[in-house]
């Protein structure tokens, strides 16, 4: 198991004075910050391992926001974003919340509002790892089958038998009830339908 | 406002006028009949001769009484009567060609007063070795006097003050030039102020000492002049309130930056409060935000405010690039969301120049606004702002877009009113663009690009600055 770090908030807005009294306000509610003023500095120093969320402004001189949001996207651990924006532009707004927004808040933000925000995501980056994590380690176990067992595998979760599976693959059926006794093991599960979940699961994250 | 101007230009009609009442005046009116009689007929002097001689021979008669002589002493005398009746003749025919004369002079100062009347155009003159002044009735309605004669003083008596000894003084060299001058000044009236604009003839060959001319009622077209430029500041506003409305959420983004800062400080200060979580340093630097960023909003206000205040223009020393360092802030969110990327590069050194930075902002918003107009709809649509300096020594300010350029046949009519290639447009932002370059005395020209789009340029006339 990776050890739980503490959630961190990014917070990047080119304006100084908001990014610090938005730093004091998460602060004060018992969060830890990290503050940016330049979304490239951010861009730079981001480390999509450390759980939290960002809060990014939307216009931005050097960078829009959701031209930031694009790049936080393209890695594996998308990081959940709140924006706050300054002009209530509908144009902008639908295109973040498509590209995958959190939240989308309109300055002045009030303290409750952004805190439930952040809340949220904090809780949906957590789910979200505990998830990557789990596919990972099935991965991880699926990875360790030899390309036999994974045809094996492939005719189990569809439901066939060990004689369907022997004449497929052309083997006897004693090899393929050995085959299905590894897969079983490697994969850590005692029943059919849990193997079939996996490869659902190995799928859906395949598939994203 | 338009003082005394020597040397200034005169109306060609003005010129003509003045040519023909130059030497008009009540004095040499009356004498011209005799003076320009070319001495008595002919005639009469013949007849008067003839008489003289007659009565000398009548009178030799007389003295010889001899009786054969008296055919030659009836001779005589019948002579002499006929030539008593031709004198008398000829002196009724001079009297009569006189006072024909004296008639067509009349008529012809008849003429001329009341084509001067019905013009509009006073006369007046003023001899400067008596220091008396006359006047036609025109003049005297026009500059609301009573008497049609008095001095200089009197003349002058209800003009401005401002305007009084500029109008003697120019009279009193006039009386010692042989110049033309024209000038306007203010006279005050119980309805306000007026204009009045004077013709001065200098002392002419005929006449030293003399100066005459004439004066017209200029108010109306005064207030015209001022009315047009009212009707043109009220435009220039309409458009800035115009332009404000496209910036739209640009300025509220601006005013929200601050607020959002300290709604955020001021909660936090609260959970500081509530938790007890007491750092005096720590609240007394968020005390401290607030009240900056509260500074800041009152500024963006106070320059929203001023941008929609139909003020006068401030003419100030200031530096083009900063004009275009706080357009561009301003409009720096309005091109996000249009996806315009805007970009600047602007002389390392000062541009001081003379200038309104209100107007001048709004000059840099309408070009910017129409570069963004001719990319709406492109993908990566591009303004490059650019600001040097250039010979005249002039700043130069040079908006670039890669939009559509502009068709070879509207180039030449850029800048006239109510041209426009836009759907949506009312085609005055350039004419009023124009409008703000020229009374900065600067100039303003367009031209497209060798590649794709269009290039505005802006050249002002740069200032001396103490070092």
């Amino acid at each position: 198991m990776i050890p739980a770090q503490a959630p961190q908030i990014f917070v990047v807005d080119d304006d100084p004075s908001v990014l610090t009294a938005l730093k004091r306000l998460l602060n004060s509610a018992g969060f830890s910050t990290r503050t940016f003023l330049s979304p490239l500095d951010f861009l730079s120093a981001h480390d999509p391992d450390v759980p939290g969320c960002a809060v990014i402004d939307v216009g931005m001189d050097k960078m829009s926001g959701i031209v930031l949001q694009e790049r936080l996207m393209l890695g594996a651990q998308p990081r959940p974003i709140i924006f706050l924006t300054g002009c209530d532009d509908v144009r902008v707004s639908v295109q973040a919340m498509k590209a995958g927004a959190l939240d989308y808040l309109s300055k002045p933000v009030s303290d409750q509002a952004l805190l439930a925000a952040v809340e949220q995501a904090i809780d949906t980056d957590r789910k979200a790892r505990a998830n990557r994590q789990e596919v990972e380690e099935l991965r991880r176990r699926y990875e360790s089958l030899t390309l036999r067992e994974r045809e094996v595998m492939a005719q189990i979760v569809r439901g066939r038998l060990n004689k369907q599976i022997a004449f497929d693959l052309g083997i006897v059926e004693k090899t393929a009830k050995v085959h299905r006794g590894r897969v079983m093991e490697k994969m850590q599960v005692r029943s059919v339908a849990a193997l079939v979940r996996i490869a659902e699961r190995l799928e859906q994250a395949g598939e994203k | 406002m338009r003082g005394l101007e020597k040397g200034s230009p005169i109306s060609p009609t003005a010129k003509a006028l003045n040519s023909v009442f130059a030497h008009l005046s009540p004095e040499s009116l009356t004498f011209l009949p005799f003076s320009a009689g070319s001495g008595l007929p002919r005639r009469l002097i013949i007849s008067l001769l003839i008489t003289a001689i007659l009565l000398c021979l009548f009178a030799l008669g007389e003295i010889f009484k001899t009786e054969g002589l008296s055919a030659y002493r009836d001779g005589v005398a019948i002579l002499l009567t006929g030539s008593a009746a031709v004198m008398t003749l000829s002196a009724a025919q001079l009297a009569r060609v006189n006072r024909e004369r004296e008639k067509l002079v009349r008529e012809s100062v008849q003429h001329i007063t009341q084509a001067a009347r019905n013009a509009g155009i006073g006369l007046w003159g003023w001899t400067a070795v008596r220091d008396r002044f006359w006047a036609n009735a025109t003049f005297l309605e026009i500059l609301g006097l009573q008497q049609n004669e008095g001095t200089l003083e009197d003349l002058a008596a209800p003009l401005d003050p401002e305007d009084r000894s500029r109008f003697s003084g120019l009279v009193r060299e006039a009386a010692q030039k042989r110049d033309e001058w024209e000038c306007e000044c203010r006279l005050i009236r119980e309805s306000g102020t007026g204009w009045v604009r004077f013709h001065i003839n200098g002392a002419s060959e005929i006449e030293e000492d003399q100066v005459s001319g004439s004066v017209i009622d200029i108010t109306a077209q005064h207030e015209t002049l001022a009315e047009a430029a009212n009707l043109r500041h009220s435009l220039t506003h309409l458009t800035r309130v115009g332009l404000l409305g496209q910036l739209g959420g640009a300025l509220a983004h601006e005013l929200k930056q601050p607020l959002t800062a300290i709604l955020s400080n001021a909660q936090a200060l609260q959970r500081m409060v509530e938790h007890e979580d007491l750092d005096m340093t720590e609240i007394r630097a968020v005390i401290s935000d607030i009240i900056q960023d509260d500074t800041r909003a009152a500024a963006v206000i106070q320059h929203l405010r001023s941008l929609l205040k139909p003020g006068e223009f401030h003419s100030q020393v200031l530096d083009l690039n900063d004009i275009v360092r706080e357009t561009l802030e301003l409009v720096h969110n309005e091109m996000i969301t249009r996806r315009v990327a805007i970009s600047c590069a602007a002389d390392e050194a000062r541009l001081p120049v003379t200038g309104d930075p209100i107007q001048l902002q709004q000059l840099l918003l309408n070009l910017i606004f129409n570069a963004a107009d001719a990319m709406a709809g492109d993908k990566g649509g591009m303004i490059l702002i650019t600001t040097d300096r250039i010979e005249g020594p002039c700043a130069h300010l040079a908006v670039t877009d890669t939009g559509q350029g502009i068709e070879p046949d509207v180039l030449s009519r850029l800048f006239e009113p109510f041209i426009s290639t836009k759907t949506q447009g009312v085609g005055l932002g350039l004419p009023i663009s124009r409008a703000i370059v020229l009374s900065h005395k600067g100039r303003i020209w367009a031209q497209n690009n060798p590649g794709r789009g269009a290039t505005f340029h802006v050249a002002l006339p740069l200032i001396q600055e103490k070092p």
